[in-house]
């Protein structure tokens, strides 16, 4: 199956209107961000990622009766700094007990934002995921509460987490769209290169000692 | 609790940034940074940084260097916005012209609106001319047209372009040539579409009305289509 689907086969296949797509998009209930232009030899044609787009648009069909179109934004993707969970429900969280207590040891409160929520149920996916050390979710969750709060990464489509091991050491690292690369506190870039750039920089510079000879 | 200044401008002079209840300019006014306040009056002409406001009414002319955030704008001859724009109700008599985003409730334009990077509303209603780079996304279109227009996209519920020619007044009838008067646009989508003297590469609703002086590469609808023997039409099927 695609993992793309038309605009006009979007509407063909879930019933909604034109009216309901522009709507929901003012709203921001579905992001710019998955309207995707391209030409083809029709002419200019929309595309969604198809998955994504569906489940979307049967979430907002489901419960558009029971909620105002903000009150589904906000479901969606709540604001970071919005709503407050206890931090004994988040413990009650699947995996989230330990990630949950460390987070409560590190800032000594009873309560998290939904963005630390976020932070403490992503660190508790980690810890399902592989092994980890207590200091290690330490430093993954204050990386991701740092990340977060300079740049409300939660709320950003398409970024990628990774968490590295090397032997002795868990490596939190985060790529934007953009190409840029947030690193943990501590790590710094010390060399960065395209590969678009090896043509002008170093095969030049090859290409003179290999004529010499 | 807040205590909010009135201040006020005659002649010529500035205001620092800050939280004010009454701002009013009267003669030649600039505010030094941005300003939060529940009404604004200017009277000649102002430069802003960003505003704030619940209610501000230009007469003259108006630039505002940050971004428009508030209640009620309305404009009573030429107003540039530099920044993004977010208001209940952009009222407008002149000449309006964003550079950035404009999110808005109900926009009401006599004269002419430019708009450099697409425009959010539930409500639009211009009569005059429309340019809009990027997307027109609004529920309920009506352009009255009465120069050229240009949108790159139009999208929404019910949309209605027409040419009014019919009861322009004498004076816009002098001045204003009918080959002038059209919209010229890439893509209209909707549920409802009535369109006259519009030049568009496709366009796609429920039910579509091809009125005069059309020209139009390809339509496709799916409930009703009627197309005025003037127009052009290239292609439309029934999907």
């Amino acid at each position: 199956m695609d993992e793309w689907i038309s605009k006009k086969d979007l509407l063909k296949e879930t019933g909604i209107s034109y009216g309901q797509l522009y709507r929901w998009k003012r709203e921001n209930l579905i992001p710019d961000a998955w309207f995707e232009k391209r030409s083809s030899f029709t002419g200019q044609e929309t595309f969604f990622p198809r998955t994504l787009i569906l489940e979307r648009v049967h979430f907002i069909l489901t419960h558009k009766d029971e909620y105002s179109l903000t009150e589904l934004k906000n479901l969606l993707t709540p604001e970071a700094d919005s709503r407050t969970y206890s931090i004994d429900d988040v413990k009650t969280l699947p995996n989230a007990n330990r990630s949950a207590l460390i987070y409560e040891s590190m800032k000594h409160t009873l309560y998290l934002n939904h963005g630390q929520a976020l932070t403490v149920v992503i660190a508790a996916n980690l810890d399902a995921s592989c092994t980890v050390s207590d200091a290690e979710l330490v430093s993954f969750m204050e990386t991701l509460d740092k990340w977060q709060n300079s740049k409300d990464i939660f709320s950003m489509n398409e970024w990628r987490i990774f968490a590295i091991r090397n032997q002795e050491t868990l490596f939190p690292v985060l790529f934007t769209t953009g190409g840029e690369i947030m690193l943990p506190e501590g790590a710094e870039v010390v060399f960065s290169l395209s590969t678009s750039d090896i043509s002008r920089m170093y095969n030049r510079m090859l290409n003179r000692i290999y004529e010499v000879k | 609790m807040e205590n909010r200044n009135d201040i006020k401008i005659a002649g010529s002079g500035q205001i620092g940034s800050g939280i004010y209840n009454t701002v009013k300019i009267s003669g030649s006014g600039r505010a030094a940074g941005d300003i939060e306040a529940a009404s604004v009056h200017v009277s000649g002409s102002a430069h802003f940084e960003s505003i704030q406001m619940e209610d501000m009414r230009v007469s003259g002319s108006c630039r505002i260097d940050g971004s428009l955030t508030g209640g009620i704008f309305h404009a009573s001859g030429s107003a540039h916005v530099k920044g993004e724009i977010q208001a209940d109700e952009l009222v407008v008599s002149g000449s309006f012209h964003a550079d950035s985003p404009i999110h808005a409730r109900a926009i009401r334009i006599s004269g002419s609106i430019t708009a450099k990077n697409g425009i959010e509303c539930e409500q639009m209603h211009v009569s005059g001319g429309v340019n809009v780079n990027g997307l027109l996304n609004a529920d309920d279109l009506e352009i009255k047209l009465h120069g050229s227009c240009a949108v790159d996209e139009i999208g929404g519920s019910s949309i209605r372009v027409l040419s009014e020619e019919s009861s322009a007044g004498l004076f816009a009838r002098l001045f204003s040539s009918k080959s002038f008067r059209k919209l010229v646009c890439r893509t209209i989508e909707a549920n409802d579409i009535q369109v006259e003297n519009t030049i568009c590469d496709s366009i796609h609703g429920k039910n579509i009305i091809i009125g005069k002086g059309c020209i139009i590469r390809k339509a496709e609808y799916t409930d009703t289509i009627s197309i005025d023997e003037t127009a052009q039409v290239g292609e439309y099927v029934k999907i």
